[in-house]
């Protein structure tokens, strides 16, 4: 603020338009002022300079009014001043040659010219009256002032944070460096103003105005650029580099995919698409695809059906094997992308060839079906195998009579086992079984001894709905029945009561069983063993046993010769029971030679059984590992003495029978022990012809030739 | 958006023909055995199409519902096979 000395402001001289001619000429050619007021109504309302030219003219024209009209200008445009000068008072008055100045009532008081008042302004003792510094700083934009060396010659401060550089690095340096090269050249070159242009300088998105300063002569001597920082650019721009960031790894894993990717939109046009693509899937090269609809693709017959198509009209999740013409088979899976209003948005279609993975898989099927065969075939021989394995002979004996069972295996033919109590007969009817082609059907075993005789019926051939009292409510198929296809070992048979063996002679010969209250037969297929150790023959004759069974079960009849009858085998069966044990037990007895003569020179009426037992008991009361003569014949000479004492007999038979069998066990055990008729007939107390006569008997009954 | 598990080490089944699903009487995560009916197509004449398969072993997903229209090579479910022949056939 400042004040204008009184002599620096001139008086206002005016005049009047509706003023007479006289006044008009003598006001104008009184005036000593360069500039004429004129005045209508009692108010300032125009004003004329008046420089040589006009005054000249003026005087030719006998200073008519007309012609100083041409010349005047509207006072609208000049400013009033108070006294008392502002600084923003200064922009009014630059644009103007003078401004009037009103006393404190308002009244024009006078007239200032500018020179004055700039005169005015410089000479005040005061720094900051920079005019362009202060227009420039109270602009809140970037300005920077350029030469016509493009060279910033100004700029403001804000300028300078804007673009967060320093004034020393910025003056005097070319503008090039900030902004646009391109858009400089473009305003020196056209001396158009560009508007609006986004820049990143130093990491900052700013907003760029270019703008020419124009000379006189129309040349384009410099330029203005503005710079407008907004928050929301630079936001804008960090979003754009997160995004160009994003979309390089996009790509970078695209590429990287072993599936191929293809993006579709909503209308079905491709947009982007992996850099793996199946070989021969796509006959077109997909870059001239992009944007184009893959529908039309299926319309066109190049391969249906499109998972895309699919997933459009399904709006959800679709997987389609499809296949190629070279016949590659291609797993695509289709998966739509909605966006927040839930329409579909993008498809993302991920194919892969999985020809070589079904090939592989069903490869890998076979084999895998084919190892498993072969595994059972392998468990089938060893089964086999372990099962002989169990069967321990050595015997010409047993072997003739393994001989035969393997032969038998192979039919289905009814087998008649014949052979002292624990001689193995349920062994070799299990050797039947599994040796031969009913091996993976059932083996029953039924006791036919052990079953009460009226539930035998009902067990042996099952019985209907509701047949007695306490039945089961859906009635029960019998043994025979459970046992279709497979093999039914029927022990003890010589115990089965007499009305059941004609039950048992239909099934054999009809091969159908009829259950216990019911009228129907049930056909079955089964093998029949049947086992028995009494002489089924001399049963037929005292008329115990059903002759016609007889003959039907007495097919393939094996006799199993008493352990006492194969000496060979005992030793061998010691071993093996022996064995067992140790392995049990994890112990390490042995037998020695001598235990093993006893062993064998026991008569073993219990035979293997009894053997197996026996073995038993030496483990478990023996003191050493070594197992000898003596301690064996402790256990064997106790049974020996109690038999010689007392032959035991557990159940009531017919006295000539019993004393036949005694007389045939002493007489053979007499030879066995002796080996001649004189010294077993003196152990026996007899005379050696009767020993003789009664041994040859023996051995012909049992249809041997002598063997000593 | 959800993208699957690597579908890859799956077994597929497929449909065979064209048609709606008609029954699904298998549930997510339950175990499977060969030829064991999975699902009933009916075709677009009537009849219905049972599908069945060589795969044994656990469903990893359905991929479709009751209702759905299916097509010939659509895959109805992921299948994690058994590493073992269960030989129930």
């Amino acid at each position: 603020m400042f004040s204008v000395e009184k002599e620096k402001i001139k008086p206002i001289i005016s005049v009047a338009v509706d003023e007479s001619k006289e006044v008009f000429r003598s006001t104008l050619r009184n005036l000593r002022e360069p500039f004429i007021f004129l005045k209508k109504q009692d108010q300032l309302f125009a004003y004329a300079a008046l420089n040589k030219q006009l005054q000249m003219k003026l005087e030719k024209e006998d200073f008519s009014q007309e012609l100083l009209n041409e010349y005047t200008k509207p006072i609208d445009s000049i400013c009033c001043l108070s006294e008392h000068i502002s600084f923003t008072d200064l922009f009014q008055i630059i644009g103007e040659p003078f401004a009037i100045i009103r006393s404190e009532d308002g009244s024009p008081q006078g007239y200032i010219s500018r020179e004055d008042v700039l005169a005015e302004l410089f000479k005040q003792e005061n720094k900051s009256v920079d005019l362009l510094k202060i227009l420039l700083t109270s602009i809140p934009m970037g300005i920077f002032v350029l030469d016509k060396e493009r060279h910033i010659i100004n700029c403001n401060e804000s300028g300078l944070k804007m673009i967060k550089s320093t004034a020393d690095k910025v003056l005097n340096s070319p503008a090039e460096k900030i902004f646009s090269g391109e858009h400089l050249n473009n305003v020196f070159s056209t001396g158009k103003t560009l508007l609006n242009h986004l820049e990143f300088t130093n990491g900052v998105g700013v907003l760029v105005d270019y703008s020419p300063i124009v000379g006189y002569d129309l040349r384009v001597e410099g330029a203005v650029i503005v710079v407008q920082d907004l928050p929301m650019v630079e936001e804008m721009a960090m979003e754009i580099e997160y995004i160009k960031d994003l979309n390089k790894d996009l790509n970078a894993i695209l590429s990287s995919i072993y599936d191929e990717i293809l993006v579709v939109n909503a209308k079905g046009e491709l947009i982007r698409y992996s850099e793996n693509i199946i070989q021969d899937f796509w006959q077109v090269d997909l870059q001239e695809l992009i944007g184009k609809n893959v529908l039309e693709l299926e319309d066109q017959g190049l391969f249906t059906p499109s998972v895309t198509r699919l997933v459009i009209e399904k709006k959800k999740k679709v997987s389609v094997v499809q296949e190629t013409k070279s016949g590659r088979k291609i797993l695509a899976v289709g998966n739509p992308v909605f966006n927040e209003k839930n329409e579909l948005d993008r498809i993302i279609v991920a194919s892969r060839d999985i020809t070589e993975t079904t090939r592989l898989k069903s490869e890998l099927q076979e084999m895998k079906k084919i190892s498993e065969q072969y595994k059972k075939e392998l468990d089938n021989f060893k089964s086999k195998d372990r099962f002989l394995k169990k069967l321990i002979y050595c015997s010409p004996k047993m072997e003739k009579i393994m001989n035969q069972v393997q032969k038998i295996a192979e039919f289905s033919s009814t087998v008649l086992l014949n052979g002292e109590s624990g001689v193995g007969k349920e062994v070799i009817a299990q050797a039947i079984h599994h040796l031969g082609s009913r091996s993976h059907k059932p083996f029953l075993k039924l006791n036919c001894g052990a079953i009460p005789e009226n539930l035998l019926e009902s067990e042996l051939f099952g019985y209907a709905k509701g047949a007695f009292t306490g039945a089961d409510k859906n009635g029960k198929d019998g043994y025979f029945k459970q046992a279709d296809g497979g093999i039914l070992f029927l022990d003890e048979i010589g115990e089965m009561p007499m009305h059941l063996q004609v039950k048992l002679l239909r099934v054999l010969q009809e091969q159908e069983v009829i259950p216990v209250g019911s009228t129907t037969p049930i056909k079955v297929n089964v093998q029949i063993v049947a086992a028995t150790n009494k002489k089924l023959s001399k049963m037929v004759e005292e008329g115990t046993f059903r002759e016609d069974l007889f003959y039907r079960l007495n097919v393939i009849p094996i006799q199993i010769p008493p352990l006492r009858e194969r000496t060979e085998d005992i030793s061998l069966l010691a071993f093996h029971f022996l064995q067992q044990l140790n392995e049990k037990y994890n112990r390490n007895y042995h037998l020695t030679p001598d235990a093993v003569n006893v062993l064998e020179f026991y008569s073993w009426p219990g035979n293997v059984r009894e053997l197996q037992n026996i073995i038993e008991r030496l483990v478990v009361t023996a003191d050493h590992a070594a197992i000898d003569a003596e301690f064996v014949s402790q256990f064997l000479s106790l049974g020996y003495e109690n038999k010689k004492m007392k032959p035991v007999i557990t159940r009531v038979i017919p006295l000539q029978e019993a004393i036949d069998h005694v007389e045939e066990q002493l007489i053979m055990l007499a030879m066995k022990q002796y080996k001649t008729t004189t010294k077993a007939a003196k152990a026996l107390g007899i005379s050696q012809s009767s020993v003789s006569r009664k041994y040859q008997k023996i051995l012909n009954d049992k249809n041997m030739t002598i063997e000593i | 958006m959800r993208i699957e598990g690597d579908y890859m080490y799956f077994g597929v089944l497929l449909s065979p023909c064209f048609g709606r699903v008609e029954k699904i009487p298998i549930k997510h995560s339950a175990r499977i055995y060969e030829w064991e009916p999975l699902f009933t197509i009916r075709k677009e004449d009537g009849m219905f199409e049972m599908v069945q398969t060589s795969l044994s072993g656990k469903i990893e997903s359905i991929e479709v519902q009751e209702g759905d229209y299916v097509i010939p090579g659509m895959v109805l479910a992921y299948v994690k096979e058994d590493l073992f022949v269960t030989g129930s056939d």
